[in-house]
């Protein structure tokens, strides 16, 4: 197994380095530079601006440019952003940071809640409850993030009292530490209700399904037979089989984290990689842009590689090595 | 086959609740798309702008207590002391609502020139039954005109997508070998570099003197090559697990020709996966232009699509002041959950096996 | 598990109560917004607004600006006079300016700053352009430790105004400067304590992307009348708040205490001013300027030979009255109405009613007449001769452009819209596009071929510091750029207007000088204006001696903003 998560991660890395350059590529294909900003700027001169594209090696062939990239990125440096005057890898550090956190309360929730209706609506098929929980679930899978989130903002701003952008208050610091914590557990309230409802809905229904596949086994007709308590049969014997596959879309959720929630995390104002790679994008922020294409793409690679070992160990009969590097 | 599925489809409509709903939806919508001229009371942009950001009209059965013709009121746009935007109704004067009204002209199927109206109310009065926007254009009729935009750009999105997946996936699981790593490792690129940002970069190498028809083409382009990569792995995937059946190889032993054997053997067998395919991945197209007009990157002002009508509510304050223009956004969620609802139905039909997820 | 749902069920409970409200410690602090992180903390590569804002709190130079009146004002100077024709410019400092670590600021600093820094080649420094005149910088020379004299070959009339510019330490910045590192010297990334400031506040804190703390400059020098040491506030935090809803939103909830707003947001803040302790200041147009600009370049591109822009286009372009009948086109009232909600002025000139003395009041307008659009269409035989609607010229060529504006900026997309309608409704065919702003830029500056856009530019405090928009050479010279024979006859009168405006000593003559220029950007439209709006300002009621004004923002006497006691 680790030789089949080494070879894995060399692909990856493989991979990674072809992205970068598809991205580099793209990003000169895309016309006019950063320094648009400063051009417009009457006070600033041209020769400032020339100098400063100079610094920053703008007026240097593509190819050299990335080769100068990848020999830094060989040495560890990920490069400089213009527009934040900043090393990358900590301006990605920092809003991945964001990201991961806001999205690790959504997978929280999200599982917390769809698994026991899930198993809830099995138990009940075809009961009001359960009609009622799937109509939701489809509702909750087909309403678009961007329009709930704006819907929910709006309510909010209309009742008053709720935050609705960003991620603490004014005045976090001076906060006590309770304080702090419910601060940014009410910044986080609408990003994360909008972006767990479409993933709890899909959960929920995946739930739900396995859960009356493994109802219908031999084994549960068996232990049902042999006279076991009702929910002994469901609890001990049904769930754990019903959980098992799910194991594996935790993994793909993971995967999901980083580029999932852009568009929220933008019309929301939540401090996170949404915002970065959209500002990076739109200001032509070379090396930012590149190193948010890197960063994403890792996370995707890491929650694919995870799922995968997660499936192989939940599951003995799948071999490591024959699956191929996909 | 296809008539007895078909069939099968039909009856569940009609045990299935929710699936009947969301296909009369798919077809209302589609039908006003079709007749988006005829349906909707104005040209997209025909505006006025004296009505800036009118309510949606109520339509008045009652005139003095005594029961009427339907009509609509005159109001007349101020500005309060906080400048907030106040209709105050205009006394006496009454629009009567009209069935088949001649109004603006407009090409039907870009065939024939028209100018009847399902409804309307003549020429002196305005009707907006969902309300204007900011410049006084009748918010339905540009839901109508924008649903031309919205509903089939996922048709087409994953006609392209399909023939891109079909092929490349194809090729590369038939022939295997270095073409098929070529293959699956661009797949793999494309799918790590993330959607959003290839929908930004790629948008930003568009001329900007191209007319909307062109911007459109070019949107529905860019979604489908962010598309084609997952469905090129999956089909990929068919097409090995199928050449090693019996009936493939056996016309592969008898010597057929390559193509007959793709067109013959691996296409009809893999055609059901792609019915679903298609109906699931129609919402991440819709959403996909959704996300690049709102961000003003899409369809471009005086034509409509949902997404750039959403535009105009990316400000919470312009909501609490305006709440109706959040309505496109409805128009969407519905196309979205029909497509979910019918896409959920033919997968039961036709593929009960195979559980496929939408990625965008 | 029980217990994280007690938990859970909790958060809904507390948010019934509100926020958490901090404690009663730290009112002496101001809370404000900004747009955008800030760059860096160094004045001199300083270059978005979103960093100079903080840097003008921290770093002050001989003299400022009022940001009322917009007039020169003494400030590390107390005084200042030129001879030699406006060539040499002797400052006065005061005596005992500190460092805020306790340093002496003397003249000396003053030349390091100036010679070192912003006049040094290898350094990329956003204010040498406005030291700079007719290609020639001044010479500095020390003349004591409170005298300094700067020296040009030419006259330059604006210096004092130019000597607004940041005063940096020699003691802290030299060995930077000697090591060719000074660029990247007090990065967003510098340990606080390690700025030496010489304003009134200096920096305490930075939470990457969230805020910057200042506080206040134990050393700085200025009293008010009572004698009491400025600033009055312990501590100012800038709040980094991207989008303008969550701006407001975050206001309401009385997080935030004064904040710019525009038309749109009025109606839904003025009836909350009562209910959230608040006023809204009215204080007039915004400096900038936005503009509707046709390409007239006839240039070719040096390489390919074929003209950047099709000559036909061209030629409708360089047409004087096919610009007026378009500026008579659009309608700016309703542009008011709908846009800005009704709080906006309509612009003529290149200079905003806000931008001070210089604002020329009598340009020629273009009220709003579609009619009379449609006839001088006609008369310059700009007529529909095949009756689908779409106007021709004289050769022939239906008349179709487009209008291109950046994504992103609400208003400007949104009046881009209305004028691509009004233009259409006199018979042109006109498209409209945004795209972003740097492919945007890019075709200004580059390429050269785009037909028509709308843009925006910051209104600076002097006519002079526009140069780049106006000489013919200027890069910035949108229609037409970096000319090297100015090719229209109006275009050399403005480039002989701002090179005589820039030698002229007398106030009164600049003034007629830049009228004059005014007068013909009015005539001539290389520019056809649109409405500005109107800049409104939040305030908290319990803040003293907020004073916004279109020129400083309500920012420019932060030292002496003060907080009520309750």
């Amino acid at each position: 197994m680790l030789g089949f998560v080494i070879r894995r991660l060399l692909v990856a890395a493989l991979l990674l380095l072809a992205a970068s350059f598809l991205t580099f590529m793209m990003i000169q294909l895309a016309p006019g530079d950063y320094l648009a900003q400063l051009r417009m700027n009457p006070q600033i001169g041209d020769d400032v601006v020339e100098q400063m594209a100079e610094r920053y090696g703008l007026n240097d062939p593509v190819l050299v440019q990335y080769g100068r990239w990848l020999g830094n990125l060989a040495r560890g440096d990920m490069g400089f952003s213009f527009v934040h005057e900043r090393p990358v890898a900590g301006l990605v550090w920092e809003h991945l940071r964001n990201t991961i956190f806001l999205m690790t309360m959504v997978i929280l929730v999200t599982w917390l809640m769809a698994l026991p209706m899930g198993i809830y609506c099995a138990i009940k098929q075809n009961r009001l409850t359960d009609r009622v929980l799937s109509a939701l679930a489809f509702v909750g899978l087909s309403i678009p993030n961007f329009f709930l989130c704006l819907v929910v903002m709006w309510l909010a701003a209309e009742i008053g009292g709720i935050p609705v952008g960003g991620m603490t208050s004014a005045h976090y610091e001076y906060l006590s530490w309770g304080g702090k914590v419910v601060d940014v557990a009410l910044h986080m309230a609408i990003p994360v209700l909008v972006i767990a409802t479409g993933a709890m809905a899909g959960l929920q229904r995946v739930t739900r399904g396995n859960m009356l596949e493994v109802l219908r086994q031999q084994y549960v007709t068996t232990a049902r037979a042999r006279g076991l308590p009702e929910h002994r049969v469901i609890y001990v014997h049904a769930l754990r089989n019903a959980i098992n596959p799910l194991i594996t879309i935790f993994g793909y959720q993971f995967a999901l984290l980083v580029s999932g929630a852009a568009l929220v995390e933008i019309i929301y104002s939540w401090p996170g990689m949404g915002q970065l790679i959209l500002e990076a994008v739109l200001t032509q922020d070379l090396y930012l842009v590149v190193g948010v294409v890197l960063g994403s793409g890792l996370m995707l690679i890491l929650g694919n590689l995870l799922a995968d070992i997660l499936l192989g160990v939940n599951d003995p009969r799948i071999k490591f090595g024959e699956r191929g590097a996909s | 086959m296809l008539r007895r599925r078909l069939r099968q489809f039909w009856d569940m409509c009609w045990t299935n609740g929710f699936l009947l709903s969301a296909v009369v939806c798919l077809t209302l919508l589609y039908l006003v798309a079709l007749f988006a001229g005829f349906v909707s009371p104005y040209h997209y942009d025909n505006e006025d702008r004296t009505r800036s950001y009118h309510p949606p009209t109520r339509i008045h059965v009652f005139d003095d207590g005594r029961l009427t013709r339907p009509h609509v009121r005159e109001y007349e746009l101020t500005f309060d002391e906080d400048y907030r935007r106040v209709f105050v109704p205009v006394e006496g004067v009454r629009h009567d609502l009209r069935l088949f009204v001649r109004g603006d002209t407009y090409s039907f199927l870009g065939l024939l020139e028209w100018d009847l109206h399902l409804f309307g109310v003549g020429e002196e009065g305005r009707i907006y039954l969902l309300g204007a926007d900011s410049r006084g254009r009748d918010l339905l009729s540009r839901i109508a005109y924008g649903a031309q935009v919205s509903m089939t750009i996922g048709l087409v999105g994953v006609a392209i997508a399909l023939l891109f997946g079909l092929l490349l996936g194809g090729i590369s699981g038939y022939y295997g070998g270095w073409i098929d790593t070529v293959i699956q490792r661009s797949t793999e690129i494309i799918m790590i570099i993330p959607g959003f940002f290839l929908l930004l970069a790629l948008r930003a190498a568009f001329p900007p003197d191209w007319d909307s028809i062109r911007v459109y083409f070019f949107i529905i382009v860019i979604l489908s090559f962010i598309g084609w990569a997952s469905l090129a792995r999956v089909i990929r995937g068919m097409v090995l697990s199928l050449r090693e059946k019996e009936f493939v190889a056996a016309a592969r032993v008898l010597g057929a020709p390559d193509r007959f054997i793709i067109t013959r053997h691996l296409i009809p067998n893999t055609a059901s996966y792609f019915v679903v395919y298609a109906s699931i991945s129609i919402p991440g197209y819709i959403l996909g232009e959704s996300a690049l007009s709102l961000l003003g990157l899409g369809i471009q002002d005086p034509h409509a699509s949902w997404g750039n009508l959403l535009q105009e509510a990316m400000s919470i304050t312009q909501i609490q002041l305006h709440p109706w223009i959040l309505l496109p956004g409805f128009f969407i969620f519905v196309a979205v959950m029909s497509f979910n609802i019918v896409g959920d139905a033919l997968r039961d039909l036709l593929d009960p096996q195979q559980e496929v997820t939408t990625t965008i | 598990m029980r217990r994280l749902l007690l938990l859970l069920a909790g958060i809904p409970a507390l948010s019934g109560c509100g926020l958490p409200e901090p404690t009663g410690e730290h009112r002496n602090r101001l809370v404000v917004s900004s747009v955008s992180p800030p760059r860096t903390f160094n004045p001199v590569v300083a270059r978005e607004t979103s960093s100079t804002d903080i840097t003008d709190r921290l770093f002050i130079g001989l003299t400022r600006s009022d940001g009322v009146t917009g007039e020169v004002l003494p400030y590390l100077a107390t005084e200042w006079e030129s001879s030699d024709g406006g060539r040499a410019w002797e400052f006065t400092l005061r005596e005992e300016l500190q460092w805020s670590d306790g340093e002496p600021l003397t003249a000396e600093d003053v030349k390091f700053t100036y010679d070192r820094l912003y006049l040094n080649p290898d350094i990329a420094a956003s204010g040498r352009d406005i030291l700079t005149v007719e290609g020639e910088t001044p010479e500095v020379t020390v003349l004591s430790d409170t005298r300094i004299r700067f020296e040009y070959s030419e006259p330059y009339a604006p210096f004092p105004r130019a000597a607004a510019l940041g005063i940096l330490p020699q003691h802290v910045l030299e060995d930077r400067v000697d090591a060719g590192t000074f660029e990247s010297a007090w990065g967003v990334g510098t340990d606080p304590s390690s700025i030496v400031v010489n304003g009134p506040f200096m920096l305490a804190e930075y939470r990457t992307g969230q805020r910057v703390v200042l506080e206040r400059n134990p050393h700085y020098f200025e009293r008010d009348e009572n004698g009491e040491s400025l600033p009055y506030l312990d501590r100012v935090q800038f709040e980094i708040v991207q989008n303008l809803d969550v701006q407001i939103q975050k206001f309401r909830l009385g997080e935030l205490d004064v904040i710019g707003v525009t038309g749109q947001y009025f109606p839904l803040l003025s009836p909350e001013r009562d209910r959230f302790d608040f006023r809204l200041e009215r204080v007039g147009p915004a400096t900038g300027t936005t503009f509707l600009a046709f390409n007239m370049n006839t240039g070719e591109d040096p390489e390919t030979g074929r003209p950047y822009l099709d000559p036909v286009k061209a030629a409708w372009f360089n047409d004087v009255e096919f610009r007026r009948a378009a500026s008579y086109a659009i309608d700016r009232e309703e542009i008011i109405r709908i846009v800005m909600n009704g709080l906006g002025h309509p612009m003529w000139g290149p200079l905003s009613p806000s931008q001070g003395p210089f604002h020329y009041p009598d340009v020629r307008r273009y009220p709003y007449d579609p009619d009379r659009a449609r006839q001088i269409l006609d008369e310059a035989g700009y007529i529909d001769r095949s009756g689908n609607g779409i106007r021709q010229d004289p050769d022939g060529n239906p008349i179709r452009f487009v209008i291109v504006t950046n994504a992103g900026s609400d208003t400007r997309v949104r009046m881009a819209q209305m004028v691509r309608r009004d233009l259409a409704d006199i018979g042109l065919d006109v498209g409209f596009n945004q795209i972003d702003f740097n492919a945007l830029v890019n075709q200004l500056s580059f390429t050269f071929d785009w037909e028509v856009v709308v843009m925006g530019l910051t209104g600076g405090p002097d006519p002079h510091f526009g140069s780049n928009v106006w000489l013919s050479s200027g890069g910035l010279h949108m229609w037409h750029p970096m000319q090297e024979e100015p090719q229209r006859p109006w275009e050399a009168e403005i480039d002989r207007i701002f090179v005589e405006a820039v030698r002229e000593a007398d106030d009164n003559r600049r003034r007629e000088l830049y009228s004059e220029w005014q007068e013909i950007v009015g005539e001539q439209l290389p520019f056809i204006y649109l409405p500005n709006e109107e800049m409104i300002f939040a305030i908290r009621d319990r803040l003293e001696n907020v004073e916004p004004a279109p020129l400083g923002g309500y920012m420019h006497n932060l030292e002496r903003i003060a907080v009520r006691d309750e």
